[in-house]
């Protein structure tokens, strides 16, 4: 039977005395990947933060793996086998590219994935972004926007996640470059790993995801899947201004 | 052999042969005390410079381990149960200081170990059936190693040098692990590391322990090097000195903070024998190093030094 491997209901969020996000709810099957669209300020990076522990929501739930674990600390999340390769990539910039592996570095929680998959180490992080081998004693500041990027999936993956939430790993990054992210990105959905995709290009999404939501002003204003929402222009035209 | 490791070697063996170059005993004391502030530098460095935690009470703590050991020998214990107790004395002292401390970071860590340092300053000078007031402790010998006595310049420099190296080794190994590095991470992005899943309020508490154990073994050989312990070690120009000693050298390096042991040491025994206001000099190089070099001596040569040979290929090439 399928099991939900993240999932967020009826939650609101603030900042301050910002209402960011209301009542936001969708799930996160085992194994898939949810594409998190939505304009800038529409609430994307504030759910990653919700799903992380980074930020309390006042009211609603978020699980994982069906564990209820609103309020709970980011490393109590992380414990359970969720990671994050956040928004700006926020590298370890004083550190070396295997340092800032190193520290990442957990065994794998007990879980199917973990249970079908070989655990990730800095050799076959080395192996997936071979450049990065290359810069193993670099210091991460030195590192390309591309490689920081590569960095910051790899230090995720060194966690050895179930769950990997990814904030808008395409930022600011050349369009050759981003299709390489994209490649790895498809490599970790095949390995069976349930990811969270957040982006503001619709199209990098509609590509590689099973199931598609799009946040608009803090809220869900549609959930729906690549193919069904690639024939939709309006709606796409009236919440991502695209198409 | 690389010109690093030819360094390495270079310093090594004039370490070992210091006695032998130096004009005498008192140059030989300066170079124990210059190793001891070092070991005193290098464990204050691990809050400064790896975990990005400023802390101006560390005096204190090396205050408690300098009057633990006089006190305990004074009541009539051998060395090694002096010794034994001022460390385990000195790491309670630094687990209750980190937990009183670390409920804060940046300028509210600096206020709280500021406050603590202070309240031990005064604690030292008022609790004279303790400590003895403004007279001190009195520590009767130094102790004999292996059928050598302590009391000997050169004994006792050798005795510190070999401590020292092994603290050397320790601080190596230390920011080498996956613990240094986490310790970095949690001074570059707490938050990340939250949400990599490290307790980070935990890998500070842990750096302050190590930071304490340095500092106390660092003042069983000062009290040991004086053969006397009284409050003004514990006040807050001592602190701001081992502070000065970090920053001048280059926090969150190795080499720095035995680079400013050195600078601090010798500009206040040497140089203040023949420059009266040797304070106002101590504090001109601050301003200097500051200026020319805000991250400190060995980073900053180093980036001159590149900066130099690169300058000097490139007028090679054209």
């Amino acid at each position: 039977m399928a099991t939900d491997a993240l999932s967020l209901s009826g939650v609101h969020a603030y900042y301050g005395d910002s209402h960011v996000l209301q009542d936001v709810s969708f799930t996160l099957g085992e194994a898939r990947m949810l594409g998190l669209l939505g304009r800038n300020g529409a609430g994307k990076s504030t759910c990653m933060n919700v799903a992380m522990g980074l930020l309390a929501p006042r009211r609603g739930a978020v699980s994982v793996f069906g564990q209820d674990v609103s309020g709970c600390s980011p490393e109590q999340i992380a414990a359970r086998g969720v990671a994050l390769v956040p928004q700006g990539r926020r590298i370890f910039r004083s550190l070396s590219v295997r340092e800032n592996l190193m520290v990442a570095a957990k065994k794998p929680i007990d879980s199917k994935h973990a249970a079908s998959h070989a655990p990730w180490t800095i050799d076959t992080v080395f192996t997936m972004f071979p450049r990065l081998a290359e810069r193993r004693d670099q210091m991460a500041a030195h590192l390309s926007g591309g490689e920081q990027q590569m960095l910051a999936i790899g230090r995720a993956l060194m966690g050895n996640p179930s769950v990997l939430l990814m904030d808008e790993p395409s930022e600011g990054l050349a369009p050759q470059i981003v299709a390489e992210v994209m490649a790895t990105i498809r490599k970790l959905k095949e390995s069976g790993l349930s990811i969270i995709l957040v982006e503001q290009n619709p199209q990098l999404v509609f590509d590689v995801a099973d199931d598609i939501v799009i946040l608009n002003t803090g809220q869900v204003a549609v959930a729906s899947n690549p193919a069904a929402l690639k024939q939709n222009d309006a709606v796409l035209r009236q919440h991502l201004g695209v198409f | 052999m690389t010109l690093r490791n030819l360094a390495i070697v270079i310093a090594l063996l004039a370490l070992v042969a210091l006695p032998y170059w130096m004009p005498g005993i008192y140059y030989i004391n300066v170079g124990s005390q210059i190793l001891f502030y070092a070991i005193f530098a290098l464990g204050l460095n691990v809050l400064v410079g790896y975990a990005g935690l400023v802390s101006l009470g560390h005096a204190g703590l090396f205050g408690i381990s300098a009057y633990a050991t006089g006190y305990m020998l004074q009541l009539g214990f051998g060395h090694p149960m002096a010794i034994v107790t001022a460390l385990i004395i000195g790491i309670i002292s630094t687990a209750i200081f980190a937990v009183l401390s670390l409920r804060s970071s940046g300028i509210g860590f600096i206020m709280i170990t500021l406050a603590l340092g202070q309240i031990l300053w005064g604690l030292a000078y008022r609790w004279i059936s303790l400590t003895g007031g403004d007279n001190g402790i009195n520590v009767p010998a130094r102790p004999v190693l292996f059928g050598y006595s302590l009391g000997n310049a050169v004994t006792f420099y050798y005795t510190t040098l070999v401590v020292f190296l092994l603290v050397l080794l320790v601080m190596a190994v230390f920011v080498r692990s996956p613990f240094g590095a986490a310790l970095m991470g949690t001074r570059d992005q707490p938050r990340r590391m939250n949400a990599l899943g490290y307790h980070v309020l935990a890998i500070r508490f842990w750096a302050c322990l190590f930071s304490g154990l340095l500092t106390s073994v660092s003042a069983i050989l000062f009290v040991y090097y004086t053969q006397f312990i009284s409050p003004q070690t514990l006040s807050l120009t001592s602190s701001a000195e081992v502070l000065l000693m970090v920053i001048s050298g280059g926090p969150g390096t190795l080499l720095g903070p035995i680079m400013g042991a050195g600078l601090v040491v010798v500009v206040k025994t040497v140089v203040s024998g023949f420059i009266e206001r040797w304070n106002f000099l101590l504090g001109a190089i601050f301003v200097a190093i500051v200026i020319l070099m805000p991250e400190g001596i060995v980073p900053g040569s180093a980036r001159l030094w590149r900066l130099a040979t690169r300058k000097r290929k490139g007028g090679t090439t054209s």
